[in-house]
C-alpha cells in the first residue's frame, strides 16, 4: 500500500476514513481514481453514457462493499475489478451477443509491429471502441487485464475456446484497422 | 506480431485516465447511505438496542437476587454459630446468669392475634413483637396462641385472607416458601412445642409470684410494671437477668435459651434463598404470586410488524421501492400457550407453541388493463342490428390481504421478580424455532406486474429462529391464577424471502401479550 495525496494521507488512512462515513474522504478517494476508471469503463462501454453509468454503479459497490477489502494486494486493481465486473454485468444484462459470426471474413494483414508503439493511446481507445461487443470484451480482459481464457470464461458464461476464437478474431479486425490507418496515413 | 498488439494496447491503456462529468458524485453520494458505519437497518438498530436493555435487566435481576441471596445465608450462619457457641455455655456452667449475654436477644410475646413476626438478619434475632395494652388477664391464653417464625394466628384481615395455594394454618411467607419440607410435621410440632414450652415459663414465672417478687424486690411500685404479663418478653427476660438464682426466673431463661436455640435450627434447616426479612416485611406477597412450579400460559398478542425491504443488488433498489409502497402492514396477531418450570430461585425455563399470522394490505392501481365493452347496436327496438367488440383502457385498483403465517416453539429463559404483594415481573429472553411457514397474497413481480405469491418461489418454507425479549407484569387473580401482560419485541433472524430473490424481506414484531397463567 502506498503513501499518497497530496495531503500526505496515506491509502490506508482514506480508506479507513471511508469506512468510518466520512462523506469528504468518499469523495477524495473518487476523485483518486474516477479518471482511471473512467478510462476502464470507456473500454468496455459502447457509448460514453454508459460508461458513466458503469462509474456511477461501480463507485456505489466500492463504498458499500469496502469493509471487505482486507488491505492485501492493490487497491486500484480491487476498484478495477470491481469496474469491470460492474461492466460485465450490465453488458450481460442488456443481452450483449459475444460472438459476431458475420464478422469472420477478416484476412490476417501483415502490419509492422513498430507501428503499434507509434499509436496514440486516445486512436488505440478508438480502436478498441469500434470493436464489436463480443470481441471487444474478450480483448480487454485478456490482453490488457490480463485475465486468461479460463477465467474470461467464467467471468462471461462462455466457453474457453470461444473466448480464444474471440480474441483471434479481435486481433484481426484490429490489425485490418491498424492496416486501414496506416495505408490513409500514407 | 500477437505479443507486440496485445503489448502495445496492455502498455497504453492500462494506466490510461479519461475525464469524467463533473455531477458524477452527485450521483454517487445520493445513493449512499448517510452513516457509512452504522447499522444498515433499523433493525439492526432495534435489534441491538432491545438486546443491550434485556441483558441490563437481567443483569440486575442476578445481581439482586445473589446479593439478598448471601447476605442471608450469611447472615443465618452467624446467628446459629452465636446461638450454639452460647447454649455450649450454658450448658456447662448449668446457671442462666453465667450465661454470655446474647445481644439484645429479644423474644416477644404477643398478647395480640395480629402478630408481628420479623426476623432480624443482621443480629441473628427473632422478633415477635407484641401489643403493650394487653392485660395480664388474657396473657396466658395469648402465649398459648403463640406462633414461631413464619406463623400467625388465623388472622381475619381481609388482606391475610387473600393469601392462597397454602394450607390454612400457615399464611407467613416464610413458612410459603420453605421448599422440600414436611410443614404439616415440622411446624405443627415447632410451634406446639414452642407454646407449650414458652406458656409454661411463661406461666410458672408469673404465677408465682416471680415477676412480681422481681419487681418488688427492686423496689418498682409503678402499677404498668406490677403487671408482668403485659410486658414483653425482652422485659421479663431483662427482670429475670437481673435476680440472680431465682429458681422460677432461671427456668424461665432456660426455657427461653432453648426456643432460641431451636428456632435458628430450624430456620437453618428450612433455609430459603431470598432476603427472608424482605420479603417478611415488604414484599410478602412475592410468593403469594408465584413460586417454584409448573406454569400454563394461554395468551393472546395483538402485534405489528416492522418491514423492510432490501435490495440484494444495487440494480433491485426501483423494485424494492415498488413492493414497499404496495405492501403495507396492519394490525397483526400471536397466539399460543406454553409452559414454564420456574425454579425456587425465579428461573423459569418455558416452551409451548406460538402461532404468528403477520398481517399486510396489498394496494395496486393497475393502469395496464385492457377491457373490451360490447357495443350492441339494436334495430327497431328489438331486433340486434350489430354487435361491436371495442378493446378499452382501464385502471384497476387490485387490493389483498396478504398472510404470513408461522408456527413456532419458543424456548425461553425467563427471571421472575416480584413487584409488591399482588404484582409479579417476569424477564424472558430466548428464540422461537420455526415448524411451519405459509404465505398467501399478492406481490408485485420482478416484471412489475401484479401476481400470487403461489408458485412464484418468492418465499421460503421455514424461517429459522428468531429472537424473542419481553417484560412481563403477571397479577395475581386467586391462588391459581394470574393476568399476565406481555410486551414483547421478537425479531426475525431471516428474510422471509429465498435467497435468489432479490430482495430481503426482514421483520421486527412489536406486541402486548395478554393472557391467564394457571399455577399447577
Amino acid at each position: 500500500m502506498s503513501p499518497l495525496n497530496i495531503k500526505g494521507i496515506t491509502e490506508k488512512d482514506l480508506i479507513e476514513q471511508c469506512l468510518r462515513g466520512e462523506r469528504s474522504s468518499q469523495k477524495e478517494l473518487f476523485e483518486l481514481y474516477a479518471p482511471k476508471m473512467m478510462h476502464v469503463c470507456l473500454r468496455y462501454a459502447r457509448y460514453n453514457a454508459e460508461a458513466q453509468d458503469f462509474m456511477q454503479e461501480g463507485f456505489v459497490r466500492v463504498f458499500k462493499y469496502l469493509s471487505q477489502y482486507n488491505f492485501e494486494g492493490s487497491f486500484e486493481g480491487w476498484i478495477r475489478r470491481i469496474m469491470i465486473n460492474t461492466a460485465l454485468k450490465n453488458l450481460k444484462k442488456k443481452s450483449v451477443s459475444h460472438e459476431f459470426p458475420g464478422l469472420d471474413n477478416y484476412k490476417e494483414r501483415s502490419v509492422d509491429p513498430t507501428i503499434f508503439s507509434k499509436l496514440s493511446e486516445q486512436e488505440l481507445l478508438k480502436l478498441i471502441s469500434e470493436l464489436p461487443n463480443g470481441y471487444k470484451i474478450v480483448f480487454n480482459l485478456f490482453a490488457i487485464e490480463g485475465y486468461s481464457h479460463k477465467e474470461i470464461g467464467e467471468q462471461l458464461g462462455i466457453g474457453e475456446s470461444t473466448s480464444r476464437s474471440q480474441l483471434v478474431k479481435a486481433r484481426r479486425l484490429l490489425q485490418t484497422k491498424i492496416y486501414n490507418l496506416k495505408k490513409l496515413a500514407v | 506480431m500477437k505479443k507486440s498488439l496485445d503489448k502495445a494496447f496492455k502498455d497504453k491503456l492500462e494506466h490510461g485516465t479519461a475525464s469524467y462529468p463533473e455531477d458524477l458524485w452527485d450521483k454517487i453520494e445520493a445513493q449512499l447511505p448517510q452513516e457509512e458505519n452504522a447499522p444498515s437497518s433499523f433493525l439492526g438498530n432495534f435489534g441491538i438496542l432491545g438486546s443491550l436493555l434485556l441483558l441490563l435487566l437481567f443483569s440486575f435481576g442476578l445481581y439482586y437476587f445473589t446479593k439478598a441471596d448471601t447476605n442471608t445465608d450469611q447472615s443465618i450462619e452467624t446467628s446459629i454459630s452465636e446461638v450454639q457457641t452460647e447454649a455450649n455455655q450454658t450448658q456447662n456452667s448449668k446457671r442462666p446468669n453465667t450465661r454470655a449475654n446474647i445481644s439484645q436477644s429479644e423474644i416477644l410475646s404477643s398478647t395480640d392475634l395480629d402478630d408481628k413476626i420479623e426476623i432480624n438478619q443482621d443480629k441473628g434475632e427473632i422478633l415477635i413483637s407484641n401489643d403493650e395494652n394487653q392485660t395480664s388477664a388474657n396473657s396466658n391464653t395469648v402465649l398459648g396462641n403463640n406462633r414461631i417464625i413464619g406463623y400467625t394466628n388465623n388472622s381475619t384481615s381481609s388482606e391475610r385472607n387473600l393469601i392462597p395455594r397454602e394450607e390454612n394454618q400457615f399464611n407467613s411467607s416464610v413458612v410459603n416458601q420453605l421448599a422440600n419440607v414436611d410443614r404439616n410435621d415440622a411446624v405443627q410440632q415447632q410451634e406446639k412445642r414452642f407454646t407449650q414450652d414458652y406458656a409454661v415459663g411463661s406461666s410458672e414465672f408469673i404465677s408465682s409470684d416471680g415477676a412480681n417478687n422481681i419487681l418488688l424486690n427492686k423496689g418498682d411500685t409503678n402499677s404498668e410494671a406490677a403487671k408482668p404479663a403485659s410486658k414483653s418478653l425482652a422485659e421479663l427476660e431483662g427482670k429475670a437477668r437481673s435476680v440472680d438464682n431465682t429458681s422460677n426466673a432461671n427456668a424461665f431463661l432456660a426455657r427461653l435459651e432453648s426456643r432460641k436455640i431451636e428456632s435458628v435450627q430450624y430456620l437453618k434447616s428450612n433455609r430459603r434463598r431470598y432476603n427472608a426479612k424482605k420479603l417478611l416485611t415488604e414484599c410478602p406477597a412475592f410468593i403469594i404470586t408465584g413460586g417454584k412450579g409448573i406454569i400454563l400460559d394461554f395468551y393472546f398478542s395483538p402485534d405489528y410488524a416492522m418491514r423492510e425491504f432490501n435490495p440484494r443488488d444495487i440494480e433491485f433498489i426501483q423494485y424494492s421501492a415498488e413492493r414497499a409502497s404496495t405492501e403495507n402492514p396492519f394490525l397483526s396477531f400471536s397466539a399460543g400457550m406454553r409452559f414454564s418450570y420456574v425454579n425456587k430461585s425465579g428461573l423459569a425455563l418455558r416452551t409451548g407453541i406460538n402461532f404468528t399470522q403477520i398481517n399486510e394490505n396489498f394496494q395496486y392501481l393497475n393502469t395496464n388493463v385492457t377491457g373490451v365493452d360490447t357495443i350492441i347496436k339494436i334495430q327497431d327496438g328489438t331486433n340486434v342490428r350489430d354487435t361491436t367488440f371495442v378493446e378499452i383502457g382501464e385502471t384497476v385498483e387490485l387490493s389483498t390481504h396478504n398472510r404470513y403465517r408461522s408456527v413456532d416453539v419458543p424456548m425461553l429463559i425467563g427471571l421472575e421478580m416480584p413487584f409488591n404483594r399482588k404484582v409479579k415481573l417476569s424477564l424472558n429472553a430466548g428464540v422461537f424455532v420455526n415448524l411451519l411457514f405459509q404465505q398467501r397474497g399478492r406481490f408485485i413481480d420482478q416484471q412489475g406486474h401484479p401476481n400470487w405469491f403461489v408458485g412464484q418461489n418468492v418465499y421460503k418454507t421455514s424461517l429459522g429462529l428468531s429472537y424473542y425479549g419481553s417484560l412481563g407484569v403477571n397479577y395475581f387473580i386467586n391462588p391459581r391464577m394470574d393476568f399476565m401482560l406481555e410486551p414483547n419485541l421478537r425479531y426475525y433472524s431471516q428474510s422471509f424471502t429465498v435467497n435468489n430473490y432479490p430482495l430481503t424481506q426482514e421483520y421486527l414484531k412489536f406486541g402486548v401479550l395478554t393472557g391467564i397463567r394457571y399455577h399447577f
